[in-house]
């Protein structure tokens, strides 16, 4: 689908194909075809591609996003961050209920899920973080609080988020990290990068 | 490291409602959430360098509705461009879209702009500020990159010069025009979301700027472009142009716009417009004008296994 003169929307499925899409696209944009195409941004059924159109076109630029095979490729080992997580949330108890669970339950089902991080967006290196197996939604609260603190560990729909920074948000907070999600003075700023495989850890 | 004292800066006597530091932006770090940010008019701000010689992508100042004053510690060459704000040079009144010579410990002033919004100053070099992710603009969303300026702050002026153009004046068709401002827009990604009725009242209104607008997005006042398809729509990537459309009426999209949104966008205007629209004020009225594009979404032909 068109979106404006410099991108197009490339619709897909579900997450799962549009994880895919974003790995080939990420692949293609390294080859000569792919020369032109400036931004790749990755959300829950669609990426946008962004292209210089005194480089390439659109319509080179939507055949590309056609090419691309949707097969779900298991990558073997990869690296997974651990991110060392205090379960102790405003929210932690509504969720419990929310999902049937006890406390000790809930930590021990979220601490062993393989995360992966499907998308980002919301704010620089806040990260949509998935799971294979949990498909449970758990409901945004209905008044966005005004302020959550950074570091809060919290979920929403199928997604667990950790904000990056201080910021209104809807989504129910289980847990806290220290860990710093976003830097502008680290070599790599953002912790969470698409395709990220997350693990949280109780803290000791 | 301290840097020689001989080194001129731009000391901030008054910044104004807001003056930010700006240039082309942070490109390629979309999907880690960071937006590409930079000058809202592009055109003023590319001339405004050209005119005094500078490297395209020096940083400039962003002057949002003049009232700016600043002092230069050394002899330099500026251009103003964009918003038409009368500028004094030490009392001197100056024109616009021109280089203009500034000796050291001389006063710049700029007054409220008679057309326009945003007015940008370009010295000659560049502005020295750090980098933030590869860019010296300031983000307001995502407050990375410089702080907006405040009294007393100094700016490092930088070296980053060519030569002088052959000319020291740029004529521009700047200035109030005796009808709304026109937004070439392209249709998509999501106009299948709204009724054909709302795509006619789209293109067919003469929209007002509201008050609450700001580099992130634009709001535009008017009737209810009523949708086909009701809810909101998973989260997904939006362009800088994009017009989204919650119930509280349609938002452009201008350069510190968030890389995600849940709402349909239902056209996208192209950056020209962008940087007509950067120079509209509160109560400004603006109309759509359809604009073809090269393109026909498709269906690709997969496949699919039904899940």
């Amino acid at each position: 689908m068109p979106a404006g003169t410099a991108a197009v929307l490339a619709e897909v499925a579900d997450l799962e194909e549009m994880m895919a899409l974003y790995r080939g696209l990420q692949q293609a944009r390294d080859t000569p075809e792919g020369h032109g195409i400036t931004e790749l941004v990755p959300a829950v059924r669609t990426v946008l591609i962004e292209f210089d159109a005194a480089i390439t076109t659109a319509r080179r630029v939507a055949a590309i996003a056609a090419e691309q095979s949707l097969a779900t490729v298991s990558d073997g080992a990869v690296d997974v961050l651990t991110i060392q997580a205090v379960y102790d949330g405003v929210d932690l108890d509504a969720t419990c209920a929310e999902l049937g669970m006890t406390r000790a339950a809930f930590v021990q089902w979220h601490t062993g899920l393989s995360w992966r991080v499907a998308f980002t967006g919301f704010a620089p290196g806040f990260g949509y973080l998935v799971a294979p197996g949990h498909t449970a939604s758990i409901p945004r609260l209905s008044e966005p609080r005004t302020r959550v603190p950074a570091g809060s560990i919290a979920m929403a729909d199928h997604f667990t988020g950790i904000y990056p920074s201080d910021s209104p948000g809807g989504w129910r907070i289980v847990g806290h990290t220290d860990h710093l999600l976003f830097d502008v003075d680290r070599p790599e700023p953002v912790t969470l990068t698409p395709g990220t495989a997350v693990r949280f850890e109780v803290r000791p | 490291m301290r840097r020689p004292a001989t080194t001129p800066v731009l000391r901030i006597v008054e910044p104004g409602i807001l003056t930010t530091v700006q240039d082309q932006g942070r490109r390629g770090l979309a999907a880690m959430g960071v937006t590409v940010s930079g000058a809202a008019d592009r055109s003023a701000y590319a001339l405004a360098n050209r005119l005094v010689g500078n490297s395209p992508g020096c940083a400039v100042l962003e002057v949002t509705f003049g009232g700016f004053e600043a002092v230069t510690t050394g002899a330099t060459w500026i251009a103003t461009t964009g918003a038409t704000a009368p500028l004094w040079v030490d009392g001197v009144r100056h024109g616009a879209n021109s280089r203009v010579q500034v000796p050291a410990g001389a006063t710049i002033r700029l007054g409220q702009p008679t057309w326009g919004l945003r007015t940008y100053l370009a010295v000659r070099g560049g502005l020295d500020v750090p980098q933030v992710l590869g860019s010296r603009s300031r983000d307001t969303l995502a407050g990375i990159g410089p702080a907006p300026l405040e009294r007393g702050d100094e700016v490092t002026l930088g070296t980053d010069w060519g030569r002088f153009p052959p000319v020291d004046h740029a004529p521009v068709p700047n200035g109030p025009s005796h009808g709304p401002i026109e937004l070439p827009l392209v249709l998509g990604p999501r106009d299948d979301w709204f009724t054909e009725a709302a795509l006619s009242t789209l293109v067919a209104t003469r929209w007002t700027v509201g008050a609450a607008s700001n580099r992130i997005g634009v709001r535009l006042l008017g009737p209810q472009l009523a949708r086909a398809v009701p809810g909101e729509l998973p989260s997904e990537g939006v362009p800088v142009g994009a017009v989204q459309v919650p119930t509280s009426g349609p938002i452009v999209f201008l350069d510190d716009h968030p890389v995600t949104g849940g709402y349909p966008v239902i056209g996208v205007v192209t950056r020209e417009g962008l940087d007509s629209l950067a120079q509209a004020r509160a109560g400004d009225t603006v109309v759509f004008r359809p604009a073809r594009v090269d393109f026909v979404a498709y269906e690709a032909d997969r496949q699919r296994t039904p899940v």
